[in-house]
């Protein structure tokens, strides 16, 4: 009997920070089977208990309820387990690897070895230093004590100065609980930064007045030194502004800034000047890797990777795009099998329904449709329409009729349709689905479209993936008789089992099922189903980090295909050009090969105001006179990627270098053509997002700095379900939905519109001092117990 | 059965009365083309008479609309199966005539309101015959002869193709009507409002703008998406992707009501009055291409359909109650899954009249319960969607018996919404609570109602029962707003 393979699952573990010592106990979310139509329940589940002292699992058992926060205000941190599976002889399938196990090899616990490495890369993504990257590894160990994180950077003021990413600890198998397994415990969430003089605080505070308990960094959390650059770190506000006649390149994030500046903030409504406050903070994201040399055998080895984010804090609903559906996608393609039963197909597209209704419950759906809120101007409201006014330079206007939105009657709308199709009615809607093509469609029929109202990754009005659109057109088509079923799918629900067992499937079948795998004693929050997915730029991860190198020898920008590095002396000359165009030749299934190919670049349009219903126009203005926007790269890439994963395709780079414009794909132009080869995003056959696309910190670098910004600045058209704007929410008298902002203080039922200024909302440094306190749990849409704020 | 309007349709006139001469010098050539109006009835202004035809048409567009919903609905079974891919795009097809159907009714009704007449969904039971249809009005199941009705009851005037000349032929070896077709209502309307002396500039009013429905509200982007920048020509295809236009245009001029009309006539029923062949295809031509390909395959098989065994004219009541023509579902559980869907007709039939009433630039108060109000319109066309796709699999009668229910779209005793607004939403609540009788009876487990459902019936009325919940505590809390609950709760 040999052990012929390792896997670490999940290899893709969410621990979420808090600062209460004890983690979150364990928990799913289920649907009320009586009430389809309300939130999920939380479901506690089996929770393993971990004895501080010697590292065993002295016991388990499930809680009555779930406590997401203690009594004292203090989050419960999620901490994974990440457990170890191991593949004997000729089997197919894995087992958990056990202290029995391994001594039938010859083995023993001991003879396993982990190396945890984590990064932290936000400040280094902004100021382009690599002595900004906040670097912690465990070095490899074998014994059952903690082994800390200690992120540390060449720009801390010393060797002992570090950020606290948390803990890994090796589970110490005994006999009721034999299995390996290590676990992540996250950090609290503290903010970093320089360490500062009284006066350079004091010149903070006189910046603005109004800012009255600007934070100010504890001295054991002091640890950058200010004089490295991150400290008043600024990118002139001409690049913002996106002065056509600013000639120096800036390597901009999107959206910019996107970290905590000096105040007034935001810098959008303050003359673009972004001046950063210099800090850091305990997220990150990195990789486990374990290895075993069984007596007599060759040493084996396996990853899997682990990030740190902030609390999911609608826990008992699910977004509609989520990372799960964006990791579906590579894993089974953009398109549908046509062999997956109809039942599947149907209870998928269910799904994606349900979770709708579950977005848009949290949205003020007439705040974020740009009406006016108690007759102030909606250009001054965060919104997805004011965004596209100030992206495009033209006035406002709102998506819908103004009079006909409303959060309860459109999510009633969408209820109804949900109930439609659990009675059996195939999908009547899907062209009304925003195509992943059609994002810069800002004419009202464009901006319509399904779903409306939020962002995507590129900036533009957010789609969903191929294969969720797919899913619907599929379920349209589907017969008129369909065998009669009752499939609800629910979070924890093994996806292989939805899944067709033919062997073309089974490949990316396992996949899945280790992507999606529920490790005894997490909570359903560890997972990528409870990830917001194609985000500017995100919340768990920034996803789109990881298609930076999915072409060998080239490094592109994470949002606009401008290629900033080479892996290769070869490529230098691309450097500053942008990719626009990529060809390759698909197999077909009526023998030769189909040529394919597509652009990376799309055209804002908008309505011509000769005739707004059915003409167009380019949304051009001086700094982008052909209106050119780029197209998030998860539903671009995913018909290449599943073609021609591991084979070349042609690219077609701007012949000139873009760093300062932007063109878009012109057949009449010159252009730079290459061969180019497709990397894998799995490494081997595993669920493990190639090391080689990113690497630790690289799927967070992208986020902001430190992370409790952005609540306060991407509004909720970012990721409604994750980070809500409208709760408690019922009808007044009127009919019209009335209820709290979620980040106003106090809970009045009257809803305060977003402002920067405004002393009734949560403001920066409210969430940087306070996070813990201001960021409320919200459960069945109100807030939760204990949560009602001031 | 005929109609309350018909002895005004061809009206004989008096010795004392002449007809009213028509006014000259005011017609387009279009309308030059259109036949002379008969003489006014007596007993009518011109602009009632004017708002008596809009009525007749929207009876005509509701009657078609629901034939087409029912015959769409009657899809499926062991003859579908057989062409699946086939038979599920005629669903689409008629389900989408459907649809813009809907969008002439809801045009006509504002154009009644421009003329100051009193909306109009009121129509007759089925089945029931009307001087501007060549057949009786009948839900039935599709089939080669009702299809060939739909083809000749939107045959346009001068048909030339070949192709069309031989469906025509085909058509009329089926069916044969001795009536006018739907097109001849909108000849008149046309005519009508197109002549200044008979319909006087006075008569528009350009205030109903506010109450009319608009695309915004109503369109759900069922129309061609914008041409593309730099099109060379707006006669270029726009992008059909959904193969569909649905036209609800607001009108605040004569003109505008012409052109809306024009546009309402030209895609169904009165081909002659389009304004351009680069349009979507006519109903006409969407049925005569489902009529070619069900009589190819009738043609080898001659027992073929693509229908289930519903049954004509669905009656959900006591049998004896039925009228001729109309056939009485006598299973139970279907029986209350008819009346289930009699309920939620009648609350979408009652919202889409009510509606009206309120302006879309009222004071908050009022113009958001037209939110909540077009929300549920939408609302409880899918629930009729998912109640009519439970009904043609449930039994008829004996539950041995291979005949299937049908949805029976039967009128409420009276769509007059109760005033003052307060007992319209009381009424609401009535029947919402006359759902949750039959959803409970449906779901009691000691009743066994759900026997021969299948899985899809219990899933949707427990989403039913929780959406209603919902929908109750939202009509409460306006009768709060009203003052009204304590008189609701009492």
């Amino acid at each position: 009997m040999t052990i012929r393979e390792l896997r670490i699952l999940p290899p893709f573990a969410i621990g979420r920070l808090g600062s209460a010592d004890r983690p979150l106990d364990n928990f799913s979310i289920t649907s009320e089977q009586n009430q389809p139509l309300g939130y999920r329940r939380i479901v506690p589940g089996e929770t393993l208990h971990v004895d501080e002292a010697t590292g065993e699992i002295n016991g388990r058992s499930v809680p009555a309820s779930i406590e997401f926060k203690t009594a004292e205000g203090r989050i419960r941190p999620v901490a994974p387990f990440i457990e170890l599976w191991a593949r004997i002889d000729d089997a197919a399938d894995f087992v958990p690897l056990t202290t029995d196990l391994l001594a039938k090899h010859g083995a023993k616990p001991s003879d396993v070895v982990w190396n945890v490495t984590v990064a932290n890369r936000k400040v280094e993504r902004r100021t382009g230093h690599a002595g900004d990257r906040v670097d912690a590894t465990t070095g490899t160990f074998s014994d059952h004590a903690p082994r800390t994180l200690d992120g540390h950077s060449p720009h801390f003021l010393s060797r002992t100065h570090t950020i606290d990413f948390g803990s890994v600890r090796y589970i110490k198998p005994n006999a009721a609980h034999p299995e390996i397994r290590l676990r992540f415990m996250p950090a609290k969430g503290l903010i970093y930064g320089p360490k500062l003089t009284e006066q350079e605080i004091e010149e903070m505070r006189e910046a603005d007045p109004s800012v009255t308990n600007l934070f100010v960094v504890p001295e054991k959390q002091a640890v950058y030194d200010k004089t490295k650059g991150w400290w008043k770190f600024s990118i002139p506000p001409e690049v913002r502004n996106a002065d056509p006649y600013f000639t120096t390149f800036y390597n901009e994030t999107q959206p910019p800034a996107l970290f905590a500046i000096i105040p007034p903030g935001p810098c959008w409504l303050n003359d673009n000047v972004a001046v950063s406050r210099g800090y850091l903070d305990d997220a990150c994201d990195g990789t486990v890797e374990v290895s075993l040399t069984p007596k007599g055998g060759k040493t084996l080895k396996a990853v899997g990777r682990i990030v740190a984010a902030p609390p999911a804090l609608v826990p008992d609903s699910l977004f509609v795009r989520t990372l799960a559906d964006d990791l579906d996608q590579v894993i089974f393609g953009p398109a549908i099998s046509p062999d997956e039963p109809d039942e599947v197909t149907r209870a998928r597209a269910e799904d994606i329904v349900r979770r709708a209704f579950e977005t848009v419950r949290f949205l003020n759906v007439a705040v974020m449709n740009g009406n006016p809120v108690n007759g102030r101007d909606p250009l001054d409201i965060d919104t997805m329409p004011a965004e596209e006014a100030f992206d495009v330079y033209r006035p406002m206007r709102p998506i819908f009729a103004p009079h006909s939105a409303d959060t309860l009657a459109i999510m009633a709308l969408h209820q109804r349709v949900y109930s439609a199709m659990r009675a059996g009615a195939a999908p009547w809607f899907p062209s009304l689905l925003r195509k992943p093509q059609e994002v810069a469609d800002f004419t009202d029929g464009g901006r319509r479209k399904m779903p409306a109202l939020m962002c995507g990754a590129d900036g533009n009005y957010l789609a969903l993936t191929h294969r969720q659109i797919r899913t619907m057109y599929k379920a349209a088509g589907r017969p008129l008789d369909i065998p009669d079923s009752d499939i609800t799918l629910e979070p924890d629900v093994d996806p292989s089992r939805l899944i067709p067992r033919n062997a073309s499937a089974a490949h990316p079948a396992r996949r899945a099922a280790e992507m999606h795998f529920v490790a005894q004693g997490n909570p359903v929050s560890s997972r990528p189903v409870t990830s917001i997915g194609n985000c500017t730029p995100g919340l768990e991860v920034d996803f789109r980090a990881v298609w930076r190198r999915v072409f060998e020898g080239i490094v592109l920008r994470e949002y606009d295909n401008l290629v900033m590095e080479v892996e290769h002396t070869k490529y230098k000359h691309l450097v500053g050009h942008r990719l626009l165009k990529v060809e390759y030749d698909r197999p077909s299934v009526r023998g030769a090969p189909e040529r394919k190919s597509f652009v990376t670049m799309t055209t804002q349009i908008g309505p011509n105001p000769y005739d707004t219903a059915t003409q167009s126009v380019v949304l051009s203005f001086q700094a982008s006179p052909n209106g050119i926007a780029p197209m998030e790269w998860s539903n671009m890439l995913a018909f290449m990627l599943h073609d021609r994963a591991g084979e070349t395709v042609t690219c077609f780079f701007s012949a000139d270098d873009e760093q300062l414009g932007m063109t878009g794909w012109d057949e009449t132009e010159q252009h730079i053509e290459m061969e180019l080869q497709v990397r894998q995003f799995f490494e081997g056959d595993t669920g493990v997002i190639s090391r080689t696309l990113a690497q630790p910190g690289e799927l967070t670098q992208g986020l902001c700095s430190p992370w409790q910004n952005d609540y306060r600045e991407c509004s909720c058209y970012y990721w409604a379900s994750a980070r809500p704007d409208f709760i408690n929410v019922e009808a007044a008298p009127s009919g019209r939905s009335v209820g709290d902002n979620w980040l106003q203080k106090e809970r009045t039922g009257e809803y305060v519109p977003d402002d920067y200024a405004d002393s009734r909302l949560v403001l920066y440094d409210d969430l940087f001092n306070e996070w813990e306190k201001w960021l409320r749990f919200a459960i069945e849409g109100k807030d939760a117990a204990g949560e009602a704020g001031e | 059965m005929t109609g309350r309007s018909d002895r005004h349709i061809e009206p004989t006139p008096s010795a004392v009365l002449t007809p009213t001469p028509l006014a000259s010098g005011t017609k387009s050539i279009e309308e030059a083309k259109l036949p002379a109006l008969p003489p006014k009835p007596e007993e009518m202004s011109w602009r009632d008479y004017l708002i008596m035809l809009l009525h007749i048409a929207a009876e005509l567009e509701h009657g078609l609309m629901v034939e087409y919903l029912y015959a769409a609905y009657s899809l499926g079974g062991a003859g579908a199966a057989e062409h699946s891919g086939m038979v599920t795009e005629w669903r689409d097809v008629i389900l989408t005539v459907a649809r813009e159907e809907m969008g002439h009714l809801v045009t006509v009704q504002n154009l009644l309101l421009l003329i100051g007449g009193p909306v109009s969904f009121e129509r007759q039971d089925f089945p029931w015959s009307s001087p501007f249809y060549p057949f009786d009005f009948k839900l039935e199941p599709l089939s080669l002869e009702s299809l060939a009705c739909y083809v000749y009851a939107e045959m346009p005037k001068d048909l030339t193709r070949p192709v069309d000349l031989k469906t025509q032929h085909d058509v009329n070896e089926l069916v044969t009507g001795d009536k006018p077709t739907v097109g001849e209502i909108y000849d008149r309307i046309i005519r009508l409002v197109g002549d200044r002396k008979l319909i006087p500039d006075s008569t528009f009013d350009p205030e109903s703008y506010r109450y009319q429905a608009t695309w915004d509200e109503w369109g759900r982007g069922y129309r061609p998406g914008a041409h593309k920048p730099y099109a060379k020509s707006v006669d270029t295809p726009a992008p059909y992707e959904r193969k569909t236009r649905v036209i609800v245009t607001q009108m605040a001029t004569r003109t505008e009501a012409l052109a809306a009309l024009r546009d309402v006539a030209g895609q169904g029923e009165a081909e002659h009055v389009r304004a351009t062949d680069k349009m979507e295809d006519s109903h006409f031509d969407r049925f005569a291409k489902i009529f070619r390909s069900y009589k190819r395959i009738r043609s080898k098989d001659a027992k073929w359909s693509p229908s289930r065994p519903v049954p004509e004219n669905p009656f959900a009541g006591e049998a004896r109650y039925a009228p001729d023509g109309a056939t009485a579902i006598t299973s139970k559980a279907s029986m209350a899954w008819a009346s289930l869907f009699n309920i939620r007709y009648r609350m979408l039939l009652s919202m889409l009249t009510y509606m009206y009433r309120i302006p879309r630039d009222a004071p908050e108060s009022s113009h958001l319960r037209r939110a909540g109000m077009l929300g549920r319109i939408f609302g409880e066309m899918y629930n009729l969607k998912a109640v009519a796709g439970i009904l043609v699999r449930l039994p008829l009668g004996d539950r041995k018996d291979p005949a299937r229910a049908g949805p029976p779209f039967q009128m409420p005793y009276t769509l007059s919404p109760p005033l003052p607004e307060a007992n319209f939403w009381r009424m609401h609540l009535d029947l919402l609570g006359a759902t949750a009788t039959i959803v409970d009876m449906l779901l009691d487990p000691a009743r066994d109602n759900l026997a021969d459902a299948p899985a899809d019936g219990r899933r949707y009325l427990l989403a039913l029962r929780d959406a209603d919940a919902d929908a109750r505590s939202w009509i409460e809390e306006i009768l709060v707003g009203m003052d009204a609950s304590r008189r609701t709760r009492a």
